[in-house]
């Protein structure tokens, strides 16, 4: 199976049922035992594979039973996963709320309460809450007596609350919780009110739980923002999106009005397209202008390819495409002190930790990258502006290039 | 005993039961169980105060089968969910909300109690899949 074919497949089964153009000629495919398991391993990368069987499990279909039982196999797994994080979110935010503690759940373990049909449709890798101040210290006693457990290493927790936005905790038994005091890293550009996030969600009964979840209008910024987080690598992300808008018209005066007020306004605009052109999602008009997203930062992003690449599951594959793209999604104002930080090597503070250096018990010395990365930013844009004639001569090229089209 | 309820054990012990089939995880030991068909609905009955005499009469009333076969089934699945330490004797005695099941005298088999102990692989997010294990979830068979 090529990327191409496993791509449109997977965008089929991700529609909304009667969105347009659902339904794919590429499910007979699926019939082939080795296109199957390219298909199941493709779509799980992009963390979908439960959306999409689930799909395929209400279609009609050209297959025998024995074919569709192998079409559908891994939807046991993913149903026995999904069943233990429910539990665990369950359980946890009842041992919280015994306490008087009342997080904000966030991203995947709110996304799934609120706008999928099925926990199996959207998968989560932790539980993520947005703890108040106030109530962080207790929070975090409250899951060490749940038995999770700190980062080993004293650098590694004295960096966590230095420079980035969360603690991660750990289960022994393979659960990952992470306590959000703020909603983005301090190094980027862009912010989001975490205040507003707690002080405007709402609270819904799940299992039984009263459970507090941000707005949709929150989730979308959140979701703009993760997207800059993993360089638009994530299709599940354009999923989300979808998903998000199509349970309730956003409020899009305060989704305009928080992106420019946090500088998210070009990873607002690009998710919010990306999700248009790749599952017909209803955005509003002339949005990208609305937002004040020119049209050399829209050109910019474009040459990037952000419909090739997140065809892959992977991003930019070139590290200078993913710096390239960092900046052009930075705000206008930002652009030139971001560039800096990244030409110097200081856009990261924790990259000792992402890089498994917490035996070193404090981070290197500071690396830097200097003017040889600023040439290859400089040659790199100049290339991709070169190569965008090749570009729109094929079929993926023209898409990509058309990203922003019906912007207007 | 007949009359002994049960309750799930401390606060490591959660279960939850969806289409069918109960999902049982033990934080204190990393296992997780499954039931399905008649377990499930035993899980279910003892989870809501049942004793397991009333249990009995609930599955009687539920699936096919000889109200003897029903109870020896029942106390054999009762003993190893205790035997695992996901539930242990209740010192409650209220009887619970009466259960209406959908479904009336259905085909019966035997409860079984499947065990795993792979809970962290499971939690990861590109879980071991039955029958495809020997695919690289990373590198997936696509050709570019």
């Amino acid at each position: 199976m090529k990327t191409r074919d496993a791509f449109e497949l997977t965008i089929a089964l991700c529609r909304r049922e009667g969105a347009a153009g659902s339904g794919d000629g590429r499910v007979g495919l699926l019939g082939r035992a080795a296109d199957r398991t390219a298909f199941h391993a493709y779509a799980m990368r992009q963390g979908v594979l439960g959306l999409a069987l689930s799909t395929l499990r209400r279609q009609a279909h050209p297959f025998d039973g024995a074919t569709i039982n192998a079409i559908l196999a891994p939807l046991r797994t993913l149903s026995q996963q999904a069943r233990l994080w429910d539990m665990e979110r369950n359980r946890v935010l009842a041992l919280l709320a015994r306490e008087g503690l009342s997080p904000v759940l966030l991203k995947g373990a709110a996304l799934r309460v609120t706008t999928y049909r099925a926990a199996v449709e959207r998968p989560v890798g932790d539980l993520d809450l947005l703890v108040p101040a106030e109530e962080m210290d207790r929070t975090v006693e409250r899951l060490l007596a749940a038995g999770y457990r700190m980062p080993e290493s004293a650098a590694a927790i004295e960096g966590f609350r230095e420079h980035h936005f969360h603690l991660p905790m750990h289960h022994p038994n393979g659960f990952e919780a992470e306590l959000h005091w703020a909603l983005t890293p301090r190094a980027t550009t862009h912010r989001l009110d975490h205040d507003d996030f707690i002080a405007r969600a709402r609270t819904a009964e799940v299992d039984g739980l009263a459970v507090r979840l941000p707005i949709p209008e929150h989730m979308l910024l959140h979701l703009s923002s993760q997207n800059t987080e993993d360089h638009f690598s994530k299709l599940r992300r354009i999923v989300d999106i979808d998903r998000v808008i199509a349970s309730g018209e956003p409020d899009w005066e305060f989704v305009i009005a928080e992106a420019r007020r946090g500088g998210l306004e070009a990873p607002t605009a690009l998710s919010l397209q990306l999700a248009h052109h790749l599952f017909g999602t209803s955005i509003p008009a002339a949005l990208p202008a609305r937002l004040g997203v020119g049209r050399t930062t829209r050109a910019a992003l474009a040459l990037l390819e952000p419909v090739s690449t997140l065809a892959t599951g992977r991003g930019p594959t070139r590290a200078v495409a993913r710096f390239l793209q960092e900046v052009w999604l930075a705000p206008a104002a930002a652009r030139a002190q971001h560039l800096k930080r990244v030409v110097a090597g200081e856009d990261d503070p924790l990259e000792w930790l992402w890089r498994g250096e917490e035996e070193a018990q404090s981070p290197p010395a500071e690396r830097r990258r200097g003017v040889r990365l600023a040439a290859a930013l400089a040659l790199y844009q100049c290339w991709i502006v070169l190569c965008a004639p090749a570009s729109a001569a094929t079929a993926d090229g023209r898409r990509d290039l058309r990203i922003w089209d019906r912007a207007a | 005993m007949s009359e002994v309820r049960y309750e799930l054990r401390s606060g490591d012990v959660t279960g939850k039961v969806i289409d069918g089939e109960a999902i049982v995880m033990n934080l204190a030991t990393g296992a997780y169980y499954s039931l399905d068909g008649a377990g499930a609905v035993l899980w279910e009955l003892l989870e809501q105060g049942y004793s397991r005499n009333e249990a009995v009469e609930a599955l009687y009333e539920r699936f096919a089968a000889e109200r003897e076969v029903i109870a020896r089934d029942a106390d054999g699945l009762i003993a190893e969910l205790v035997a695992e330490d996901l539930v242990t004797e209740s010192t409650a005695r209220v009887a619970p909300l009466r259960m209406a099941f959908e479904e009336l005298r259905a085909e019966y088999t035997a409860p079984a109690l499947n065990k795993f102990t792979d809970m962290a692989d499971l939690l990861a997010l590109d879980p071991p899949m039955p029958g495809l294990d020997e695919t690289s979830w990373g590198e997936a068979a696509i050709a570019d």
